[in-house]
């Protein structure tokens, strides 16, 4: 069956929007930040899912991405934490200076 | 069939993680009583009962079930998960062994570092048993979660924060990849599942641009777990940065859990090996190269067992790339079955050695000083020698030295890949490790001909202090280690029937 | 133009327009208000593509929850304001590049269409397609493999509870 817009409008979509996401990741210097292009990338890839779910006619689209929401909002609950304890210790999270452990 | 008795072999065939999982909550809901007072000597033992319940299920298991598939096609059971869980269990439980003496010393002790410690194990386990690529990413999801938060436990050391944050953002990276790779994989297959994958690429999926990249990102993603250059520069900041317990822990687990799934995922889509084997190949080359070169420069032991680990990972990947060879006649389809139980008995050695190595630095740790660098070794053999020459044992074996589990684990990768016939890899498995032996005799001279730096007892005996506290984790733990090591150099075939896959 | 790619542009330029803000903002606050439009943005596109049921679970759990907790560790941490320059010089221009590089692979060579598996959707499939009683239907099959993965995500979520409070408590 053919689709009002295409899949692959979508599948594109969200192409660029991972793109834009490994962008920021390999530029910003405030971990928190760096942590947010990450949820863009994991966005991009449910865009992918729920697109490819329809485009398929399996529910399974939509299931594994309510399993990556639920995911995701483990792994901002816990990076988060380690962002918040690096801050008690050592009063800065700027990532150049996050020095102690060199080469 | 009917729906109950399904529902029993579905749940039978998850039962270690169900065990994993029910002493975790126990010691959740426990915690209360086990973080202070009397209780707290529970913590250690509910952990490693925990570790050890779960082995002996497994090992009670019957095989009927084998090559089945759970839950309506999520999960698996087969001899590459029975003997992989194996080995995860029995690291698993070495390394609460030495958690128990490591953090009583350094005071930091607490139940849920335990209950941690298992649920990551269970998402090991569950890497393992998947049939079904969003099973295989919860579960890795599971474990790494786990191994994020034991890297950064002593949080009042910035270190241990630091190692916390870098491990934490690279892992979400390639988690994030890794993701989107499965999403591709979705687009060319339809489904996630194992064998509709296989069914994809023997159709030719991986001849299209989005079935390259899919697999391309699901290598990549596994890559970054095992510390695979170049998406290893996590390893020896988190390896030095991290509790030495911790550190043992996150070794061992998260490379037996991800090479397991590495082997699965590689003999489903080795329909396409020309996609990806080059790849593999690529990897593995430049990390046997650049994580041997390395590890000669470091002083401090854990950086260099980070940097040899990233060495291991490129043997082990040698095992990965003998998957690619299924469909390459029957010399390669033996190659790639002889790689399987290949690498399981290498991790078998490699977790032994590394648990055991990481057991006696942190058996030299005390609450001020996390022993770490190689003048914390020195002449160790004259004033401890048993645990002198343990580490002088583990040393040998990592190296690969003969008579060792771990030179019977690389033989058994060698051969695998020579009955490939992939020259190329043998060769440079043959040469780094001959290279990395430099670095392993460097630790055994320290330890054997250097003098010791620590002061000489006084005649009124303030000198050196007196070391009352029980060592019986450690102890434990480090003695099991050197005894697996020696005897399964000597008999590789004793443990066999636990390890040997099958297709 | 037909409704439908009306709604599709709509969404998809605003969205990506989002995206670049939350990685060119200095002030990590912005990025992260920009993130929130660019996910609600994103439930509008699921809506579009019949996933009610998900769209919902959006807006409440990733834009709701998962964003609120990113600004109150914003505001905790004291980042409110302009940061300094993001790795400048060499680092953020091999950035730039091995982005725009990863972007030209994707989008020249076709990753994104070529290779799509045949769809098998039918009308019937896309009237049912997301609500909550069809994907609840599914989801809690037995026959079907996703019950499974469901309850393991809900053990991942209590490590992450645990994990999250045994690094970031105060007093243990």
């Amino acid at each position: 069956m053919s689709f009002a817009v295409p899949t692959e409008h979508y599948l594109l979509l969200s192409a660029v929007l991972f793109c834009i996401g490994v962008a920021g990741v390999a530029t910003k210097r405030n971990p928190i930040v760096v942590f947010m292009c990450i949820e863009i990338m994991l966005n991009a890839a449910n865009l992918g899912f729920v697109a490819l779910g329809r485009h398929f006619g399996d529910v399974g689209g939509q299931i594994y991405t309510m399993l990556i929401i639920a995911v995701a909002a483990g792994e901002v609950a816990i990076g988060l934490a380690i962002i918040v304890s690096l801050f008690r210790t050592r009063e800065t999270i700027d990532l150049d200076e996050a020095d102690l452990l060199k080469l | 069939m009917g729906a109950p008795t399904q529902a029993i072999r579905d749940l039978s065939g998850i039962l270690p993680i169900l065990v994993l999982w029910g002493v975790a909550l126990v010691i959740l809901l426990g915690a209360p009583l086990l973080r202070r007072g009397p209780g707290s000597r529970l913590a250690a033992p509910l952990g490693g009962a925990g570790a050890l319940g779960a082995l002996l299920v497994l090992l009670r298991g019957s095989s009927d079930g084998f090559g089945d598939t759970l839950f309506a096609g999520a999960a698996l059971t087969d001899t590459l998960y029975s003997s992989g869980a194996f080995v995860l269990l029995l690291g698993g439980f070495l390394s609460v062994l030495v958690a128990q003496t490591y953090l009583r010393s350094r005071d930091l002790e607490k139940p849920e570092y335990y209950a941690i410690m298992l649920l990551s194990l269970s998402g090991a386990l569950l890497m393992m048993q998947a049939n079904d690529l969003i099973v295989l990413f919860l579960g890795l999801e599971l474990m790494s979660f786990g191994l994020y938060v034991l890297a950064g436990f002593a949080r009042t050391d910035a270190k241990s924060d630091e190692a916390a944050l870098k491990y934490f953002l690279l892992g979400a990276l390639a988690s994030a990849l890794m993701l989107y790779g499965i999403m591709l994989t979705y687009g060319v297959a339809a489904s996630t599942e194992l064998s509709n994958v296989q069914s994809a690429v023997a159709r030719g999926a991986l001849k299209e641009p989005m079935g390259i990249a899919a697999a391309l990102l699901l290598v990549i993603g596994l890559c970054f777990k095992i510390a695979a250059v170049p998406f290893h520069q996590w390893s020896p900041d988190v390896y030095e940065g991290a509790p030495t317990s911790a550190t043992a822990f996150l070794a061992t687990t998260a490379k037996i859990g991800a090479i397991v799934a590495f082997l699965r995922v590689c003999d489903t889509i080795a329909g396409g090996y020309h996609t990806w084997l080059p790849a593999i190949r690529a990897i593995a080359i430049l990390s046997m190269i650049v994580g041997n070169l390395i590890a000669i420069a470091q002083t401090n032991v854990k950086r260099m067992l980070a940097y040899s680990g990233v060495a291991h990972a490129g043997y082990l990947l040698v095992a990965v790339a003998c998957m690619g060879f299924r469909l390459m006649g029957t010399k390669g389809t033996q190659a790639s079955i002889l790689a399987m139980t290949g690498a399981v008995f290498y991790l078998l050695a490699y977790a032994l050695a590394l648990i055991g190595a990481f057991g006696v630095l942190a058996y030299l740790s005390s609450r001020d000083k996390d022993a770490q660098t190689l003048n914390d070794l020195r002449g160790l053999a004259s004033s401890q020698p048993a645990v002198g020459y343990a580490m002088v044992l583990f040393m040998l074996s990592l190296a690969g030295i003969p008579a060792t589990a771990g030179f019977i684990g690389k033989w058994q990768v060698f051969y695998a890949v020579l009955t490939g016939g992939d020259v190329a890899l043998a060769v440079t498995m043959a040469l780094t490790s001959a290279m990395g032996v430099y670095y392993y005799l460097r630790v055994v001279w320290y330890i054997v001909f250097e003098e010791s730096a620590a002061p000489k007892p006084s005649p009124t005996g303030h000198g050196v202090e007196a070391r009352p506290r029980a060592m019986t984790g450690v102890g434990a733990a480090i003695t099991i280690c050197c005894i697996a090591t020696i005897g399964l150099g000597i008999l590789p075939a004793a443990i066999s029937s636990f390890l040997t896959v099958v297709r | 133009m037909r409704p439908g790619v009306l709604i599709f542009w709509l969404l998809a330029v605003p969205m990506v327009a989002c995206a670049l803000l939350v990685i060119t903002s200095r002030n990590p606050l912005r990025s992260a208000l920009f993130l929130v439009a660019h996910m609600l943005l994103l439930a509008g596109m699921f809506l579009s593509l019949s996933a009610q049921y998900v769209a919902a679970v959006q807006v409440v759990v990733y834009a709701g929850a998962i964003m609120v907790l990113f600004v109150f560790v914003i505001m905790l941490l004291n980042l409110g304001g302009a940061q300094k320059m993001d790795a400048a010089g060499l680092g953020w221009a091999l950035g730039i590049a091995m982005s725009l590089g990863l972007a030209a692979l994707f989008v020249g060579t076709g990753v994104w269409k070529s290779g799509l598996h045949a769809g098998k959707a039918t009308a019937k499939t896309l009237a049912q397609g997301g609500t909550a009683q069809a994907v609840g239907f599914a989801l809690f099959d037995p026959e079907l493999p996703w019950l499974f993965p469901f309850e393991v995500a809900s053990i991942v979520l209590l490590m992450a509870a645990v994990g999250a409070i045994v690094l970031a408590k105060r007093k243990l």
